[in-house]
């Protein structure tokens, strides 16, 4: 039960880093948009960068999730291995 | 499994249970005619003071000191370790001791370990602390108009307001598990191979590693704050529906207990990640 709460809880931690990503990237661009040239032009831009920059950040978290998700499942393979005469623990 | 009380705790179990059933009795009377009026009537209206044209939110300075003072009680009673444990130690040191493992295992500098477990096991304490309180405690409400002025102030009718439930506190304790990951780094790394690490992998992604910097705390701390404040929604909604009986007890349990505390091992794990992503 404890693994697939893991599993839920990388998804939504992906989930909310693309999502503040998003929004201090919209943040970051209004303000700026708002003191600079005051056209959207700004805004836009750097709304289009918190996406990439959440969608690279969500993917590089979810990369080293999965690798160390699949260290635990070899260590574990390993103990099993290891002591045949109560492997159903 | 089969789960088995001793006598001590049932009789704390059978202590709680009858003060939530008196105090929901006691507390039919407040109810309004219509639950819509009573359910939309205070939701999101806090008590707030303004200081010097700082808006201050007094519950949550109150409750969060008083944790404060609980743990700092606890650390007080437990301040010698002996070396038969009591319940007590034994239930501190196997908290202790599985954070120093994980820390242990996840930052590759030995001289942080240390700094790094202190930050994340107080953070866990006072966040779990705090999420119980906040979750299966009767406690104050204190019933406020649009202004955040003081309309009335009743005992047991709701939980305490848990200070996570608060954005202030979590944006805080973020920003500063944000500030310390940096300053770790500058002082394992040094300075410019902090400042290379932000041209990684290669110059243009600058832009995009600066808003996922500042991305981490906004997300850190919506995840705590969503997870207790839409809770403590839920729970507020769900009692005044249910006529304050039977469910709150259920849902009070649920919130309090299995939420509160894998948020905060959630929240202080996610601190010593991003710790430790800074120091690699």
């Amino acid at each position: 039960m404890f693994r697939d709460l893991g599993k839920y809880n990388m998804m939504v931690m992906f989930v909310t880093t693309l999502l503040a990503n998003i929004f201090v990237g919209g943040l970051i661009g209004y303000y700026l948009d708002k003191w600079f040239f005051k056209n959207k032009v700004l805004f836009f831009i750097f709304l289009i960068l918190g996406v990439f920059s959440g969608l690279y950040n969500g993917f590089k978290m979810l990369l080293k999730e999965t690798e160390r998700y699949d260290k635990s499942e070899k260590l574990n393979k390993k103990d099993d291995g290891a002591d045949p005469g109560n492997g159903n623990s | 499994m089969k789960v088995r009380f001793t006598k001590k705790e049932k009789i704390f179990l059978a202590i709680l249970l009858v003060a939530c059933t008196v105090s929901a009795f006691l507390n039919i009377r407040e109810l309004k005619k219509t639950p819509r009026e009573e359910v939309f009537g205070n939701l999101g209206k806090r008590w707030v003071v303004e200081i010097g044209g700082f808006r201050l939110n007094p519950m949550t300075i109150f409750v969060g000191v008083g944790i404060v003072a609980l743990l700092v009680f606890v650390a007080y009673k437990f301040r010698r370790f002996e070396l038969i444990p009591s319940r007590g130690q034994a239930f501190l040191e196997s908290i202790l001791e599985t954070f120093y493992e994980i820390v242990d295992d996840a930052i590759p500098d030995k001289r942080f370990v240390k700094p790094t477990f202190v930050i994340a096991t107080t953070l866990f304490l006072f966040i779990a602390v705090s999420n119980i309180v906040g979750g299966v405690v009767p406690g104050i409400n204190v019933l406020t108009d649009e202004n955040g002025a003081i309309r009335k102030v009743q005992l047991f009718s709701n939980l305490w307001p848990a200070p996570t439930a608060d954005w202030n506190t979590n944006l805080t304790y973020a920003l500063f598990v944000l500030i310390v990951s940096h300053v770790f780094a500058i002082k394992s790394k040094g300075f410019k191979e902090w400042l290379k690490g932000w041209f990684q992998p290669s110059p243009i992604m600058l832009p995009l590693n600066v808003i996922g910097e500042l991305a981490k705390p906004i997300s850190h701390s919506l995840r705590l704050f969503g997870n207790i404040a839409g809770g403590a929604i839920l729970v507020y909604i769900l009692t005044y529906m249910t006529g304050y009986f039977f469910a709150p007890l259920i849902f009070w349990g649920f919130f309090g207990i299995f939420v509160g505390l894998i948020q905060a091992f959630v929240f202080s794990i996610l601190a010593v990640a991003y710790i430790s992503s800074q120091l690699s």
